[in-house]
């Protein structure tokens, strides 16, 4: 085992890593502070690009990437009172007011400390938990991962959206697309409908740029705006900004509270960062002196929620790597992004590279520290991207998509797959379909088949009475019924 | 929106059905190479068919408060996305994206002096950066000509 954090601790100082993070950081920044790019659909935008490099490269430019595009969630939240994404929805609470209040700069070097620690908090408990998590994930056979990786699907489907049958029904086509194409037992092409294209089924990244890219950009379209109107953005103080970073330290119990209630929360899967933030902020206003001081400027109302968001990403890591579950929706585009690289996260991912998943824990907690200090350095010059109107940024992206889909395969067709799945993606975000479940289900749905045929095979049709697959279906029955359970009672007490 | 809504549903029904039955039927899959997708997709059109019966009963869904705040999207916006492919099938990879940002920008108001940079820049990226360093194989004439 000390061997594999050795190693481990060694593949991140590769110069193709560091280069790959020193590339992914700036870009992170940028694309976070743009009006209307989510961290998932940022990390869909980078995907292609990741093509040809070596996993560890690749997974570093997207990790990197990610942790950044949060922090300029949190700026946003902050000079704006616009959250880049929901999960920064609970920082502009306090967040704007200490902004309106001139103290901008306190705000955002609360908000970044607080952020970076929050990220090491989470990578430390992933680094922790991986190794213990082995052992227990060795002795999951092929039933256990069919029920894990449909536990998983129906996680992200049920609990991350407003319309859990909806989210189902995402789920489910997911499965249904990914199995055009080759069958993996058989090796007979189904549904390819005289379609050379076909063959090989759809492809990951035509279908991740068309759901999450495309919406995004129609919509950048139709509104035009930019998210700061000229003269409405905050000048950023130097030394605001550092006794901000000070005040975490003198928050230092409250800021653990917070990372530990974001890791354990990430490590759910479906549940994701905006729960962690709000269940954050909840507590340190619970637990604070004048806590009906709260939402009117309190540095304690940044600093929790900043912590939990990064500290969620860590935890929802340990789910996506062990088991192949992913804790959050941007983590199951993380987990199209491994397949993309050729990796296959789950129970053999960790038994075959414990070595590249503690990397991926070491990429995360640097990407985090570093993300922090340069959006330090830099906010002062990169608060003014948010100027950028959406009528300019739009065609730019939509030219980016096209180049980067075409790139990743050389095929037009990829092309031509993405306006489709645009039209797809348009459909589902307006009629609350959840896209993240799809992606899911998109991904999982081969691994699933071949777990189910080789289940099958090996146990008989009674594969789901093994004592560790019963375990795994009464959990997962109980998380996605634990919400409903005041109906549930409600019912059983009419009957 | 009741009947988007329920036509939506509806309308992934109708495919996934009519691909299952497809399936057995016109292309003549064995059982072996159909039943996991019959299973998958039965599930799908099962949970369609509900979901089509509640839209139609007047259930609404909880929306989450970023899917209230959705942009209304407009037809040019859209016209626009589809217009790129028009051009890159037209011009090729390289000079059909310098075209297109070039016409979009000032078609949507932006300077000339913008415009002209922008397409200038989209030119640099395509070929300077993805054909001579990264060495993609973008094709540099109009696809129709391939």
């Amino acid at each position: 085992m000390l061997e594999a954090f050795l190693s481990a601790g060694g593949q991140i100082f590769q110069p193709a890593v560091l280069a790959a993070m020193a590339f992914a950081l700036p870009i992170g920044l940028i694309v976070g502070l743009l009006p209307g790019i989510s961290g998932i659909s940022a990390l869909a935008f980078l995907i292609p690009f990741t093509f040809g490099m070596q996993p560890l490269v690749g997974l570093a430019f997207l990790l990197a990437s990610y942790a950044a595009v949060s922090q300029g969630g949190s700026m946003t939240a902050i000079l704006l009172g616009v959250p880049g994404e929901v999960s920064n929805a609970a920082t502009v609470m306090d967040g704007h007011k200490l902004a309106k209040a001139g103290k901008a700069g306190y705000a955002i070097g609360a908000a970044l400390m607080a952020s970076a620690i929050g990220g090491l908090f989470g990578c430390a408990l992933l680094i922790i938990l991986l190794p213990i998590m082995q052992p227990v994930i060795l002795s999951f056979a092929s039933p256990e991962n069919f029920f894990l990786s449909l536990a998983g699907i129906a996680f992200i489907a049920v609990l991350s959206s407003g319309a859990p049958s909806r989210g189902l029904i995402a789920g489910s086509l997911g499965i249904f697309m990914s199995l055009f194409g080759y069958d993996p037992i058989e090796g007979v092409p189904r549904f390819w409908m005289g379609s050379e294209y076909l063959l090989d089924g759809f492809r990951l990244i035509p279908l991740a740029l068309g759901l999450f890219a495309i919406p995004e950009i129609l919509a950048l379209m139709s509104s035009g705006k930019s998210i700061a109107r000229q003269g409405s953005v905050e000048q950023i103080s130097f030394r605001q900004g550092i006794e901000g970073a000070l005040a975490v330290f003198r928050h230092w119990g409250m800021t653990l509270r917070s990372s530990a209630l974001g890791s354990v929360i990430g490590v759910m899967p479906g549940v994701g960062g905006t729960t962690a933030t709000f269940v954050a902020y909840a507590a340190a206003r619970q637990t604070a002196a004048n806590p009906e001081t709260f939402g009117q400027g309190r540095i304690e109302g940044v600093i929790a929620p900043e912590a939990a968001k990064n500290a969620e990403e860590g935890g929802a890591l340990v789910p996506t790597l062990a088991l192949g579950i992913p804790g959050s929706a941007s983590m199951a585009m993380l987990l199209g992004a491994f397949l993309v690289v050729g990796l296959q996260p789950g129970p053999e991912f960790l038994a075959k590279h414990m070595d590249l998943a503690l990397a991926l824990a070491y990429i995360c907690a640097l990407a985090n520290f570093a993300a922090s200090f340069l959006m330090f350095l830099l906010s002062r010059t990169l608060v003014y991207v948010t100027r950028v109107p959406g009528r300019v940024l739009a065609p730019i992206l939509l030219v980016f998509v096209v180049i980067g889909t075409y790139a990743a395969q050389n095929s037009a067709t990829d092309v031509l797959y993405v306006f489709i799945f645009g039209v797809l993606g348009v459909a589902m975000e307006r009629l609350n379909y959840n896209r993240p479940a799809l992606l899911l289900g998109f991904v999982l749905g081969e691994t699933i088949e071949r777990y189910f045929q080789v289940s099958l095979k090996a146990y008989g049709w009674l594969f789901f009475m093994r004592p560790v697959s019963i375990a795994i279906i009464v959990i997962a029955l109980v998380c996605l019924l634990w919400p409903s359970r005041r109906q549930i009672a409600s019912l059983w007490g009419r009957r | 929106m009741t009947r988007v809504e329920a036509l939506f549903p509806s309308l992934l029904f109708m495919i996934v059905a009519g691909l299952l039955v497809a399936g057995f039927t016109v292309l003549g899959y064995s059982w072996p190479v159909i039943a996991f997708p019959f299973g998958a997709g039965a599930i799908m059109c099962a949970l369609c068919v509900v979901e089509v019966a509640r839209t139609i009963a007047g259930h609404r869904p909880r929306t989450l408060s970023e899917e209230e705040e959705l942009e209304p999207l407009t037809w040019s916006s859209v016209a626009w996305v589809f217009a790129l492919g028009g051009f890159v099938y037209g011009l090729g990879f390289v000079f059909g994206p310098a075209a297109y940002l070039l016409v979009y920008l000032r078609a949507n108001g932006s300077s000339w002096r913008l415009s002209i940079a922008i397409g200038a820049a989209s030119l640099l990226v395509t070929w300077g950066l993805f054909i001579k360093v990264l060495r993609v194989l973008l094709p540099t004439q109009p696809l129709w000509m391939l």
